[in-house]
């Protein structure tokens, strides 16, 4: 039989390299427009005009813009912009590859428990009113409790046998229940502090610093390399872990390597950010539409595709609404309906 | 005098302490094509296991063209035997022809997309699997034997010389059935040895020239088809009373079962 030149370009799905040249602009343009917005309004040449001087070292070419911009764009918005970017693209490679591990395309990043142990931790350092490590001891305390929570998990499934994604799915579902006890438990012992806590946990990337940005970034980047390294193999573990170790690939090496290396990354993303859902969840499931299943586009997709999505979201609530809302709450609120409607889509479109 | 492909060497295995398979000892010869049949439960599949290397035996040996099974990698293992399970689900919508691709994988380095002489071999297995109609279907909204033959083109894509199917015609139709078994022996043909697992005794019959026999974990009988297929050895694996016969419409020979059960 023959195969068409037309045929093999429609199996290609969308081409990789338009798609991803595509996302990067639009977030590039994305970052420029929003560090010119919010209370103090600055005009997108100027904002370009800036990060090009703080990149090439050239002040000529802010020499006519006073002094106030430039602090604003480089030591206020940046940080928290690219933070932002930068979290909504670790949760969204997280998500991608959870959902390829656990073979369940509606896990996310905290289906493992992760979240419940970062807000166990940081709802602990905030009771106790640790001040063990200055302004990083409840990034620390979240991610101590992230890690803890992960090996816990782990510990639990490996006593089955294999990594299965049921047996995984059921331990994090008991931990997250034990640690969401203890959370409201610390909620309740708090007095006076429940405010600090309940607000830590909505998730927020108000006065992030640059200190942030290099964590996250180091984080995610190192991630996204492991992820993409491991994508093809990814592809293969959807075959059931018989089959994919037939074909040259050891299922439990890969699963464990990319649940470790993801959950790692999702607890520095909550660590430094607070929890924030849905972005896990969605972003992959959405762009799974466009790029097709294959781990080696998805992936670079969704990192991009979540970072777009996560600064928009943020932008909104900084300087689109009149009063600022926790960033975790607005993901909720739009991510929360949008499931619904893929949810209910899905299954109409296939009935079982 | 053919050549011995696998040589396994007094192999036991059990799932923690449910003894499965007990001081196994049994030689593959290369280019013929094996049906190894018994009754559920008596460690059909977990041989497979341990052919395919997912599994290990507790004791014994297990060697492919002399050398251990163990010392092979995952990828040589990969170019030199293909597994082609039964159940398969999958829960993302790989269109068939990317499932298909998967089975070039081991040949292709990490990174390299497939060349000219890759998309043929998938196009060529898509095309002997009947499944040209289907290349750009998602797998998850196909039915189960249009899946299964998904799968068995994804193992023939491989392009090894040892096929295990573990029941991988059990949940298709007659026609399916066949048509996937003619594939296999024609790999058999082209000099590739096949193991099947099998349930249908008189498919077996018809398609493998060896049969290997186990009765809880043991192997009860082994060799050619002619001489192992009679009505003691069924009497004895299965516990039921059936006739043999050579039939010449099957031009093999084929089992008569009756109501009793011994």
């Amino acid at each position: 039989m023959d195969w068409t030149k037309s045929q093999y370009r429609r199996f290609q799905r969308a081409p990789l390299w338009s798609l991803l040249p595509l996302l990067s602009i639009a977030l590039a343009v994305e970052i420029v427009i929003s560090t010119g917005a919010g209370y103090i309004e600055i005009p997108p040449w100027d904002v370009a005009r800036i990060i090009a001087a703080r990149l090439t070292g050239a002040d000529g070419l802010v020499a006519h813009l006073d002094g106030v911009s430039a602090v604003v764009v480089t030591d206020v918005r940046l940080p928290r912009i690219l933070t932002s970017a930068l979290v909504g693209a670790g949760l969204a490679v997280c998500g991608a590859v959870f959902q390829g591990i656990l073979l369940n395309p509606l896990a996310d990043p905290y289906t493992l428990g992760v979240s419940a142990g970062a807000a166990f931790g940081a709802s602990l350092a905030l009771w106790l009113n640790i001040a063990l490590f200055g302004l990083w001891s409840v990034p620390l305390f979240a991610f101590v409790g992230a890690v803890a929570t992960l090996m816990a998990v782990i510990w639990l499934t490996a006593g089955s046998g294999d990594l299965s994604s049921g047996s995984l799915i059921l331990a994090g579902i008991i931990v997250a229940a034990i640690l969401s006890a203890g959370v409201s438990f610390l909620k309740y012992m708090a007095d006076e502090q429940v405010g600090v806590i309940i607000f830590w946990l909505m998730g927020s990337f108000a006065s992030k610093t640059w200190q942030e940005v290099f964590i996250a970034a180091v984080t995610v980047g190192a991630g996204l390399a492991v992820c993409l390294f491991f994508s093809r193999d990814l592809n293969l573990l959807a075959l059931g872990h018989r089959t994919a170790g037939s074909l040259g690939v050891s299922p439990r090496k890969v699963s464990m390597m990319l649940l470790v290396c993801t959950s790692l990354m999702a607890a520095v993303c909550v660590a430094v950010s607070g929890i924030i859902g849905f972005v896990g969840l969605l972003v992959p499931h959405m762009v799974r539409f466009v790029t097709g299943p294959d781990n080696r586009r998805l992936i670079p997709a969704s990192a991009l595709s979540g970072a777009v999505l996560l600064l928009f979201g943020d932008t909104v609530t900084r300087a689109v609404l009149p009063q600022e809302i926790p960033i975790g709450v607005i993901t909720a609120l739009i991510g929360g309906p949008v499931f619904c409607y893929i949810y209910r889509r899905r299954h109409l479109r296939r009935p079982i | 005098m053919s050549r011995s492909m696998y040589q396994l060497s007094h192999i036991s295995f059990a799932y923690g302490d449910r003894p499965i398979l007990d001081d196994l000892s049994i030689t593959f010869d290369a280019g013929h094509f094996y049906g190894i049949i018994g009754p559920n439960g008596c460690g059909k599949t977990t041989l497979v296991d341990l052919l395919s290397g997912h599994l290990r035996p507790a004791d014994g040996e297990i060697t492919l063209d002399g050398r251990p099974l163990q010392s092979y990698s995952r990828k040589e293992l990969a170019h030199r035997v293909a597994v082609v399970p039964q159940d398969f689900r999958i829960n993302f919508p790989y269109t068939c022809r990317e499932v298909v691709m998967m089975g070039r994988y081991p040949h292709l380095p990490r990174f390299a997309r497939p060349g000219d002489y890759d998309r043929a071999v998938v196009d060529d297995m898509l095309t002997r699997t009947a499944l040209t109609d289907f290349w750009n279907r998602h797998v998850d909204c196909l039915s189960g034997g249009e899946r299964q033959r998904v799968v068995f083109a994804r193992g023939l894509a491989q392009q090894t010389d040892v096929l295990l199917l573990d029941e991988a015609t059990a949940s298709l139709d007659m026609q399916h059935a066949i048509e996937l078994l003619n594939l296999a022996a024609r790999q058999v043909a082209a000099g590739a040895t096949v193991i099947a697992v099998m349930q249908d005794i008189n498919l077996a019959a018809i398609y493998c020239d060896r049969l290997v026999c186990i009765r809880q974990g043991r192997l009860a009988a082994v060799g050619p088809t002619d001489r192992v297929l009679t009505a003691e050895m069924l009497h004895d694996v299965f516990r039921v009373n059936a006739r043999v016969e050579y039939h010449p419409h099957a031009n093999a020979l084929q089992v008569a079962f009756n109501r009793e059960i011994l």
